[in-house]
């Protein structure tokens, strides 16, 4: 190829790969406000490691320093409010096929019961107030119904709350917890015995 | 607490600088758009968690490129998804091309995807994610001399299929030129 030829190959090159990028889903991929970060070095670690022995000595609240995860409630607010709205839209009229929900779970040695997997409509990883978990649309008779599962995360406040146009119910499962998050109460009760009925742990017969 | 918002400040500049190259280049890699996204917002996710580890912030593009490769290798390997049309799967620029353009584009696009991995990688690395070739070796594990001749390689292989599209394209016009005349001959005739 002449000179010409090649400055002409890489300028179709680079507008071939250079893809239109919506600004805005940068924007909505950015980990959420809450999401906790980790100690930056070894020599970081150690220094943490020290101070923590030096503030229980010292009889200081370690927890203080250490950055407490955020309480539930106010993850399960600000998560669905960072993208709920659009997991439920990028769900549509779609159903998880039963390797994308196995590829999920799996992480978390949970798969899903026939009853549940048949429902749901999209899942995804997500990260949770302790590590990561997983963020799905159920489809119901009442809608799409969203389900956070938190295999990390106890629970220890309310176990129901409204905001926005939505209310949710948390619940207690064998690892860690979940919100369900839906229309109205009844809608939430309906899934969350689905999620503690068909949320087992892996190889137990889903 | 002042130091952590700063921090975080830092993380969403350095993540909005290159997130719409990190999008494409997982758009290019998973060849999905859902996993792409799913893909990027994993790898911010992790490269936040890490980011007290980044000492050099210009080093921060060849940094997310290897998180994101990590993360596609442990969470996608077991899906592969088919070869697709990227059209489907992506919006389009507000100034659409013309129909020849769009076509080269497209056919380049396929050829792309078409590529053995081993050649499109370090393509994609260098000329979406603006990698040098140093960097494309560390992250590939392999010597910058390999690089340069994967990339040289990878080039050559789509120019050749290009060439050959072309060819055929105008072969097709020609046909369909002579077969107009032929028409024509016949009717004065």
């Amino acid at each position: 190829m002449g000179q010409r030829n090649v400055n002409d190959f890489e300028k179709r090159l680079k507008d071939a790969l250079d893809l239109p990028v919506d600004p805005a889903l940068v924007e909505s991929l950015l980990p959420p406000a809450e999401a906790a970060t980790t100690s930056s070095s070894p020599w970081r670690g150690w220094a943490i490691a020290a101070g923590v022995v030096t503030m229980i000595g010292a009889g200081v609240l370690a927890w203080q320093l250490a950055g407490p995860p955020p309480a539930v409630e106010d993850y399960v607010r600000d998560h669905y409010r960072h993208d709920g709205a659009a997991v439920l839209a990028r769900s549509g009229n779609t159903a998880a096929t039963a390797a994308d929900i196995a590829a999920v779970l799996g992480a978390f040695d949970l798969d899903a019961a026939p009853t549940l997997a048949g429902q749901v409509a999209f899942i995804k990883f997500c990260p949770t107030p302790h590590g990561r978990g997983a963020h799905m649309v159920l489809r119901t008779v009442d809608g799409p119904v969203t389900v956070i599962v938190m295999p990390d995360t106890p629970l220890e406040g309310a176990t129901r709350l409204a905001f926005d146009d939505v209310v949710v119910e948390l619940l207690t499962l064998p690892s860690g917890s979940a919100a369900v998050i839906g229309p109205n109460a009844d809608a939430d009760t309906r899934v969350a015995r689905l999620v503690r009925e068909g949320l087992v742990p892996s190889g137990t017969g889903a | 607490m002042v130091k952590d918002v700063r921090k975080r400040e830092g993380f969403d500049r350095l993540a909005r600088e290159h997130g719409a190259d990190l999008y494409r280049f997982a758009v290019w890699l998973c060849r999905d758009e859902v996993l792409a996204r799913d893909l990027v917002q994993e790898t911010f996710l992790r490269a936040w968690r890490a980011f007290g580890r980044l000492k050099d912030e210009s080093a921060a593009k060849p940094w997310l490129v290897t998180i994101l490769r990590r993360e596609y290798a442990r969470t996608f390997e077991r899906k592969v998804p088919p070869l697709v049309n990227l059209d489907a799967v992506v919006i389009e620029d507000d100034v659409a091309p013309g129909p020849g353009e769009r076509l080269e584009r497209d056919q380049l696009r396929q050829r792309i995807l078409a590529l053995p991995a081993n050649y499109r990688e370090p393509l994609l690395m260098q000329v979406v994610m603006g990698l040098s070739c140093k960097e494309i070796a560390t992250e590939l594990d392999i010597k910058p001399n390999a690089v340069m001749t994967r990339l040289f390689r990878a080039r050559e292989q789509l120019a050749d299929r290009l060439g050959k599209d072309e060819a055929a394209a105008e072969q097709r016009l020609g046909d369909a030129y002579d077969a107009g005349n032929d028409n024509g001959a016949e009717e004065r005739e």
